[in-house]
């Protein structure tokens, strides 16, 4: 009919010429902007991991430039990195199941043994590489400042599992440490006067034994 | 969360202070007790965030059940005196970690050193019930907080510690036998230290062997009920004790077999939420333990309905390899993705809802049990535990 395809042909234009005339597709890369206002490309099916970035595809609001406010291109770089990597095998209610309940229920169907004695090995933990990718990540980030802004960033823009990743990767530089170290590792003030100090530690003194 | 963000005074660009708080709180969940701890004294906010009542009951919630074990190590230098020791038992950490220690002297099998012995009468939201010399404790061994009850006449058996609802208290429901043969069922609660009699009846309502076997079969806490596995007199049926009413009924048991012996082959288990049951039993006649454990779970409360959800089937071969010449080995499940616990004598066995390895803990020791409680950390004050660790009077094992 032909009303619609008019529609659509004008929108498309009014599209192309919002987006600066670049010929950017109805369906083509996402295009965040960062504070300094360059610009990184996202694919759609890695933006799905994004709540804030797949409402916006939804309302088909996604087009042209989409302002990150307060991040900076290595931190938008690394989170689209993120993304691209993991898109491929994202199953968002897995994720929000795991997320919500750190205990996720069990499945309903139960696959019944098919022999009697199982062989005794480990099953590969890892299938497609993520685990072993994700640590690389985060521990090829230069300081506490990537790391941080990188949580606050995935916040933004609702990713879950990033932020999920960012927030485990500072509980373990925390894991095992004194509150003196903890402080120099995450370069936190201390606002305690020492009698302050020493009556949190007594209170408490079984957790600061070892 | 950009709100926040922006209203922050950074002391430098893209340090921890940009974090929005409840990013904090989320770090601060994942850490360990010991951990969450120490950070309270790394500065006023985090003191602030980890003391809180609300996010304390949110990591308590976090933490894993684990199983509780037991052991009796014999210090060789001095056969007089032996440590017992309840550890909780981390399979997929393979790692076992000290929860309570006492050291005593005596370790004969006479009735005066039972009494003397440590022992665990109930663990309900990270606190234990605890006796030793016939004196009742209440401990949280993750904060060392502690309370005295007063302490129960020695014909009584423990049923089950509980948190009640209502008042939240934990309380003690405990039975004894009296002369005209019934058995009288009666409730102390912590905080006002009163004892009640709440049911009498004619036979003790969840299990057969009495004294034994209550002490290893504690009830499990759900919907505000006590439940009690099936025990082999009475195999169709669940005991339930109503912790508001305060009466007894009974609930319909799944179809299962269950044993005649002193260690039952039936558990009751609380999967986030859910009463479970696991049941283990051996397919081939004159095996010397379990060669399968079904769980069970009871999907919908209120109309009864349990649904066998995983058959786990152990490796014989494998375990067999550890015994010896008349061992035994028993098996259960010990979390809600149906990790099997295997117990032999000198050793802990783990494995997943597949039949593999997960765990392998050889254990130096003269008694090694894996007890029937479970314990779920967590660092919630509460009322009566008020007595903290460098109180006078302290209890032996803390």
């Amino acid at each position: 009919m032909a009303p619609p395809a008019t529609d659509a042909a004008t929108t498309k234009q009014e599209q192309q010429h919002a987006a600066g005339g670049e010929g950017v597709e109805v369906g083509g890369d996402l295009r965040l902007v960062a504070e300094c206002g360059t610009v990184v490309r996202l694919s759609r099916s890695a933006a799905r991991m994004s709540t804030t970035l797949f409402d916006m595809i939804e309302a088909g609001c996604a087009e042209g430039g989409i302002p990150i406010k307060g991040a900076d291109v290595g931190t938008l770089r690394l989170v689209a990195a993120y993304c691209e990597k993991h898109a491929p095998h994202y199953d968002p209610v897995a994720s929000a199941a795991r997320l919500r309940d750190p205990f996720p229920p069990f499945p309903i169907e139960f696959t019944p043994a098919s022999y009697a004695v199982k062989p005794v090995t480990q099953l590969d933990p890892d299938p497609h590489g993520l685990e072993a990718w994700d640590r690389k990540f985060i521990s090829d980030l230069p300081d506490n400042s990537a790391l941080f802004n990188l949580i606050i960033v995935a916040n933004l823009m609702a990713i879950e599992d990033l932020v999920d990743l960012g927030c485990t990767a500072v509980a373990d530089k925390m894991r095992g440490k004194t509150p003196d170290e903890i402080r120099v590792a995450l370069d936190i003030e201390n606002d305690y006067t020492p009698e302050q100090e020493a009556e949190v530690r007594r209170e408490n003194a079984w957790a600061f034994e070892d | 969360m950009m709100a926040e963000a922006a209203r922050a005074q950074p002391r430098q660009q893209g340090g921890w202070l940009d974090l929005p708080e409840d990013i904090m709180y989320d770090i601060l969940l994942r850490l360990p007790p010991k951990a969450v701890v120490r950070c309270r004294a790394v500065c006023r906010s985090w003191l602030r965030l980890a003391s809180d009542r609300s996010f304390l009951l949110a990591h308590h919630r976090r933490q894993p059940s684990l199983p509780l074990v037991y052991f009796i190590l014999n210090d060789g230098r001095d056969p007089e005196v032996s440590e017992s020791r309840l550890t909780v038992f981390d399979l997929r950490a393979n790692e076992l970690q000290t929860v309570v220690r006492f050291s005593r002297h005596g370790n004969g099998w006479m009735a005066r050193d039972r009494e003397r012995r440590l022992a665990l009468h109930g663990s309900c939201d990270g606190v234990l019930l605890l006796s030793s010399d016939d004196h009742l404790f209440l401990c949280n061994p993750t904060t060392r907080h502690w309370g005295r009850l007063p302490p129960l006449h020695r014909d009584n058996t423990i049923a089950g510690l509980y948190s009640h609802r209502i008042s939240d208290d934990y309380r003690v429901l405990y039975f004894r036998r009296h002369e005209d043969g019934n058995y009288y069922y009666y409730v102390m609660a912590a905080g006002t230290r009163k004892q009640r009699l709440v049911s009498r009846q004619v036979s003790p309502v969840h299990s057969s062997w009495h004294t034994w076997f209550a002490r290893h079969t504690p009830p499990v806490l759900l919907h505000g009920n006590l439940h009690w596995p099936p025990v082999s007199s009475r195999p169709e049926s669940i005991a339930v004790f109503d912790t508001v009413a305060e009466v007894f009924r009974l609930m319909p048991s799944p179809a299962v077999n269950v044993n005649n012996q002193l260690v039952s082959n039936v558990k009751l288990l609380d999967m986030e939420g859910v009463l479970a049951m696991s049941s283990s039993w051996s397919e081939t006649f004159g095996d010397d333990g379990p060669s399968r454990v079904d769980l069970w779970f009871l999907e919908d409360y209120k109309s009864n309905v349990w649904v066998c959800k995983y058959r786990i089937e152990l490796p014989v071969e494998d375990i067999s390899r550890f015994l010896g010449l008349l061992d035994l080995w028993t098996a259960v499940v010990v979390s809600h993705e149906g990790d099997v616990l295997v117990d032999l004598m000198n050793r802990l066995l783990g494995y997943d809802r597949e039949g593999n390895s997960v765990a392998n803990l050889p254990c130096d020791c003269s008694l090694l049990e894996i007890g029937p409680h479970m314990l779920k950390r967590s660092l919630v004050p509460h009322a009566s535990l008020g007595m903290k660790n460098h109180s006078p009077n302290k209890p032996p094992f803390l």
